[in-house]
């Protein structure tokens, strides 16, 4: 009992030792990214009536996003 | 790269000389990302004529669970292991000629495969492609082109900032030192794509 209070303990003073900015940045992690699984699951929704055919609307220009995504990333590392 | 290609001096001469060899080096990157994806887009249309009773709607669901997987490891959160041939474009292709061999780099780096693929993101595409071209050859090449286009684009923007005066070395190395946010920007990007595929999927 007196182990599993002090192990509680240590992680409150663990959690509070994370600097703020880290906090901040898994945060607006976590809220960007549910916001954008939310946003997917909604344009999919909206625009879709059957199963999307990825050449077509929608799902042509999130494919050419994500392309001009991964051209302009892997830039970053050539 | 950008280093690679940047103009060699200030003179009206070697200016027109860099923008040729940077249109170029534009020029192939372009070529190699598209032929790449005409290559999946016809391997896509192969498999959909040996396997029609497969619809595309499952090519779309697998494609999302994809996209989501590679989400975890783009955000480091699951490791996982991806096939990458890590090849370097040899220095001795600038020897001949700088532009034939700048036009040559931007083919190989174009294409994507032959070198380090860092971003899962990429694997994603390349499934898309294969997709996509399936019923729509044009599609899957367009796709093609736009990654590759980008890929060229910050060659331009490096060789046009030493011509402002601005030495880009600083922004090469800002570029790396921050690959941890391009990560998360691809991560990010997965997540979007991989629920867009799955709900078109699933509703």
């Amino acid at each position: 009992m007196a182990n599993s209070y002090t192990d509680q303990r240590n992680e409150g003073s663990a959690l509070a030792a994370i600097p703020r900015s880290y906090k901040i940045w898994v945060l607006s992690l976590m809220g960007s990214a549910a916001a954008l699984v939310a946003l997917g699951l909604w344009l999919a929704g909206r625009v879709v009536d059957q199963p999307v055919q990825p050449w077509t609307g929608a799902a042509f220009m999130v494919a050419m996003g994500l392309a001009a995504i991964v051209g302009a990333s892997k830039t970053s590392s050539a | 790269m950008i280093l690679v290609i940047l103009p060699l001096g200030k003179e009206p001469r070697q200016v027109l000389d860099w923008i040729v060899r940077v249109f170029m080096y534009t020029v192939g990157t372009t070529i190699g990302a598209t032929a790449l994806a005409l290559v999946l887009a016809l391997i896509g249309r192969g498999l959909h004529m040996l396997l029609p009773g497969i619809g595309f709607q499952w090519a779309v669901g697998a494609l999302g669970i994809a996209s989501l997987v590679f989400a975890l490891k783009e955000l480091n959160i699951i490791r996982l292991w991806t096939p990458q041939i890590g090849w370097q474009v040899p220095k001795s292709w600038m020897k001949r000629s700088r532009l034939l061999g700048q036009t040559a780099y931007g083919v190989v780096l174009g294409a994507g495969i032959f070198t380090f693929i860092p971003f899962a993101s990429f694997f994603v595409v390349l499934a898309w492609e294969a997709a996509a071209g399936a019923v729509s050859i044009p599609a899957a090449m367009a796709i093609g082109a736009v990654y590759g286009l980008v890929r060229g684009i910050p060659a331009v923007l490096g060789g046009l900032s030493l011509l402002r005066g601005q030495y880009p070395l600083p922004i090469s190395n800002w570029l790396i030192a921050h690959l941890g946010w391009w990560h998360a920007v691809n991560g990010l990007a997965l997540l979007f794509v991989g629920s867009f595929l799955l709900g078109s999927f699933v509703f």
